[in-house]
């Protein structure tokens, strides 16, 4: 039996989000997939899983690599969407809690390579905002200025998704 | 990079010390951790997240590089010259802050004795 939530969380809550898939698998839902927001959960018997989340900004070159050395430390690799992989472990009750970041300096990177996904997302709905307020104002050359901008925006990320999915295709062959 | 990254001011966090003492000899992420867990007695232990953020980190700062041909699910590492040094500067370092340490507690202990 399968289970479909919709729940949306925000990128500084992946620890909200981990309490809740372990919660999820402590009533017998154990999560198997996430997009845009839906979890699915698959209905079995109750487990003792911890669910961790880890953000990968770089490239997925290594992707096979990356996640071999969470299967060599026993877990998991459960879903990812984007740059968020979602693992599991289970839990031997006398053992304390399972973690992937063992020290804060590289739990940082984590948040650090977040960021910088964020922060392009930002500029870009900037840019959307100035686009809608600029053009109340009499200031022709400001908008002419937008235009060239939002041409060569424009044609670089048609370039890019162009060129990276070329890349893909060529990897799947 | 941010100032309080311990790479560019020449130090090892102590992941990094553990991993690079690691590849002193080639080895790939498995038996780093294996490595680092029967030096320490388990004492010391890296989650998977950390090893291979720390990897990469010292990967690009060249204090290790790939060995072999890097094909197969393990990729195999190994200390480089740069690497080498670092680690023996910070074993200083590190000698250092234990020597303090004990030169503090010693006179305290002799005051007491």
């Amino acid at each position: 039996m399968k289970k479909r939530i919709f729940r949306l969380f925000f990128a500084w809550q992946d620890q909200a989000e981990e309490k809740w898939l372990t919660e999820m698998a402590e009533q017998g839902f154990h999560f198997s997939k996430y997009k845009f927001g839906l979890y699915t959960f698959k209905k079995a018997e109750a487990a003792d899983y911890v669910y961790k989340l880890d953000y990968k900004g770089s490239s997925d070159q290594d992707l096979e690599e990356y996640v071999t050395f969470f299967e060599d430390a026993g877990w998991e690799h459960v879903d990812r969407f984007h740059g968020w992989h979602y693992f599991r472990k289970v839990k031997n009750g006398s053992e304390e809690e399972p973690v992937i970041y063992s020290d804060r300096h590289s739990e940082s990177q984590k948040y650090k390579s977040l960021v910088n996904f964020l922060i392009p997302i930002f500029l870009m709905t900037v840019a959307i905002f100035l686009t809608i307020i600029v053009p109340n104002r009499p200031n022709a050359s400001m908008i002419e200025v937008m235009k060239w901008l939002y041409i060569v925006l424009i044609s670089m990320y048609v370039f890019a998704i162009v060129r990276v999915r070329l890349k893909v295709r060529k990897l799947q062959k | 990079m941010a100032r309080n990254d311990s790479l560019e001011t020449g130090e090892l966090t102590d992941t990094s010390f553990y991993i690079l003492l690691s590849l002193v000899e080639a080895r790939h992420g498995y038996l780093i951790m294996q490595n680092i867990e029967e030096l320490t007695d388990g004492g010391f232990s890296i989650g998977p997240a950390s090893m291979y953020t720390t990897i990469k980190k010292l990967l690009s700062a060249e204090l290790i590089e790939q060995y072999g041909d890097g094909k197969g699910k393990r990729k195999t590492y190994i200390a480089t010259d740069k690497g080498l040094k670092l680690l023996e500067k910070d074993i200083k370092r590190r000698e250092q802050m234990i020597f303090h340490a004990k030169q503090v507690l010693n006179q305290k202990g002799d005051r007491l004795g």
